[in-house]
């Protein structure tokens, strides 16, 4: 048994997964998704004061923010889902509305700077990563 | 200000990490979930789903275990969650049994000796129970050593070895009932 199972590589390379392949669309889904969540931490981090749609279109373009860039409209998006999650609410004020965080909003807020200031050394690690490949 | 700095450069950095993890090992998640999954969409939808999840992990990635095994852990749990959700055993379980009746005929049609015998131990492979077949996959398809078989798997080492000896021995028996069927 053990000497057939050492054809086991080649036999399901060549017929289980033969039609399966990670692609670059594969990979860019990801990146999609990855920027879109970026983005919605980028937009909370603002809204510890309130601000309209608009401004937040414009600050968040200035601070370089992917997602935003290729579309804009995303912050629309975002901005209902987060008030649907009840992490900002809306109100208007001359014209215009504003949204600012939530209790609970500004909770998530915190929660995301906490994780990302721990730094770790990522730059040791991606080389360590290219001398194993 | 000066946080926001460092927030952003390590934001960078992370995504970077992502795509370094994914060019390195999304074709080895995506056959790893198959594994477990045998639905091509569904495991290419779990390993885009896996690579999220490994990003928003990234930053409590201690550097405790090695990248790999780490990346490995979250897959299968992952995969194995849904494998036990509400909607994987309502609705896919119809699924993977029309597939696996496709394949099978698909078998049949098959000329090639070789590729026949490949074929036979691939997809008796595939038909064993999930416990067994993780086992046969890590040690003889990924070639990984019993200790960290046994650490991505959240086992001990002394279940794994004996887990891995039964399924041997189901492979087998499985491998000698349709030789005798084929005869």
């Amino acid at each position: 048994m053990d000497e057939r199972l050492k054809g086991l590589k080649k036999a399901m390379q060549t017929t289980t997964f033969k039609d399966l392949s990670f692609t670059e669309q594969h990979k860019q889904a990801v990146q999609q998704q990855v920027s879109t969540e970026l983005a919605l931490t980028e937009l909370l981090a603002l809204l510890t004061t309130p601000k309209t749609g608009i401004a937040l279109t414009e600050t968040l373009h200035q601070k370089g923010v992917t997602a935003i860039q290729l579309n804009e409209g995303l912050v629309y998006t975002l901005l209902h889902e987060a008030e649907l999650k009840g992490y900002l609410e809306g109100y208007w004020s001359a014209c215009e509305k504003y949204y600012q965080l939530t209790k609970k909003g500004l909770k998530v807020v915190q929660k995301q700077q906490a994780k990302q200031v721990k730094r770790v050394p990522w730059a040791a690690r991606l080389q360590e990563m290219a001398i194993h490949e | 200000m000066e946080e926001m700095t460092v927030i952003h450069s390590n934001t960078t950095n992370h995504e970077q990490l992502l795509d370094t993890l994914m060019h390195a090992y999304g074709q080895d998640i995506l056959q790893l979930v198959y594994a477990y999954v045998h639905d091509k969409t569904l495991a290419e939808d779990l390993t885009q789903e896996i690579f999220v999840k490994c990003y928003q992990a990234l930053s409590h990635y201690k550097g405790q275990s090695q990248m790999k095994t780490w990346l490995w852990r979250i897959a299968i749990n992952h995969t194995k969650d849904y494998l036990k959700s509400w909607h994987h055993r309502h609705i896919q379980v119809t699924e993977d049994v029309i597939l696996q009746a496709v394949h099978t005929s698909d078998n049949v049609e098959q000329s090639v000796v070789q590729q026949d015998i490949d074929s036979e131990l691939a997809q008796t492979v595939m038909q064993l129970p999930v416990k067994y077949r993780e086992l046969i996959y890590l040690f003889y398809f990924e070639e990984w050593k019993i200790k960290d078989i046994a650490h991505v798997l959240g086992r001990n080492e002394n279940t794994v070895k004996s887990r891995l000896r039964k399924a041997k021995q189901l492979l087998k028996e499985r491998l000698e009932a349709s030789a005798w069927t084929n005869d």
